[in-house]
């Protein structure tokens, strides 16, 4: 595994192979990078910007990954950092905090023509929306995307111990919203 | 009532929560189950060409300097905004300086030469009343 990453990660550098390994990168992991960052961002057309400038990252990046990691996560954190850096944009343009931002976003959407749910899928991304950023970051890739600890915790460079409370903190909160 | 409440008369078939529990983890089956989000329609298939283009439009553009290579031009610019600022403000101060003195020549000149009464008669009639009209300031 670890070998046919690396063989890969050489395909990625060599300026030869480089164009045909990236296609395959971007059609094996687009779909999951994007639903990771549209949980965080909410919208279609946010996440729809941040998942192109995220593989444009990844692109001109690729010489620095260190290898300390598996390919996945380092792309995962590169999505990850991508979507805060776009809602902190956004928020500061509008004079609001990052968690304003994204309030007023799943307040919007229901109106959203890209929202499926239900009243009862609505208000769980009220509720998430509420949360602490790193709180609701961690309960969308535990609870969403049923990721472990360990990945997450690569992922967000945060010990295990630490994500296992934010995780037990959003899921309190979240059940004593909807028990009230 | 407190028997009914304890009795559950309902059942679910063996390793029922098991299998659902399962169901609802395993990943393709809670997208679908949980995710209450969609995209437009072959959005995924059109992906791939949309960042292409994207990488082909950022390799038109010449790549951004790093940080290290900014500093010093960072630092020259800075030097020299500091530097004009300092000039002009010298030459304005320099400029208030001298128009301060020149009336302040004038001003000893006609006071030390002149007495009240010369300079009433200096002055045409209409600013005399104007100057005594003017009410005075407490």
């Amino acid at each position: 595994m670890q070998n046919e990453q690396s063989i890969f990660i050489k395909a990625l550098r060599d300026p030869l192979t480089k164009e045909e390994a990236f296609k395959k990168l971007v059609s094996e992991y687009k779909e999951r990078l994007y639903w990771h960052i549209r949980k965080l961002v909410l919208d279609h057309d946010d996440a729809h910007d941040v998942v192109q400038n995220t593989f444009i990252k990844i692109h001109l990046n690729i010489d620095k990954f260190r290898e300390n990691s598996s390919l996945y996560t380092w792309m995962y954190r590169i999505a990850t950092n991508e979507s805060l850096n776009f809602i902190n944009s956004k928020a500061s343009k509008m004079g609001l905090q990052n968690q304003e931002w994204i309030e007023a976003k799943a307040n919007g959407l229901m109106a959203d023509s890209y929202f499926d749910g239900d009243q009862a899928a609505l208000k769980l991304q009220k509720m998430v929306a509420q949360l602490p950023e790193k709180q609701r970051i961690v309960f969308n890739m535990k609870y969403f995307d049923n990721m472990n600890y360990e990945t997450i915790s690569e992922i967000l460079d945060t010990s295990v111990g630490a994500l296992k409370a934010s995780y037990h903190h959003a899921v309190k909160k979240i059940k004593n919203e909807l028990n009230d | 009532m407190t028997d009914f409440k304890q009795h559950n008369p309902f059942r679910v078939p063996k390793g029922y929560f098991d299998e659902l529990e399962e169901k609802l983890c395993s990943s393709d089956d809670s997208i679908s189950k949980l995710n209450p989000f969609s995209t437009p329609e072959n959005y995924f298939e059109q992906l791939d060409e949309v960042i292409e283009q994207r990488l082909s439009i950022n390799k038109r553009i010449p790549q951004k300097s790093n940080l290290s290579s900014l500093i010093p031009k960072f630092i020259a610019v800075a030097a020299t905004i500091v530097l004009i600022v300092t000039l002009f403000q010298r030459t304005s101060t320099q400029e208030i300086e001298k128009e301060q003195a020149f009336n302040d020549f004038i001003e000893s000149y006609y006071s030390e030469t002149l007495d009240s009464y010369d300079m009433l008669s200096m002055m045409e009639d209409i600013e005399i009343e104007s100057t005594f009209s003017s009410p005075s300031k407490p």
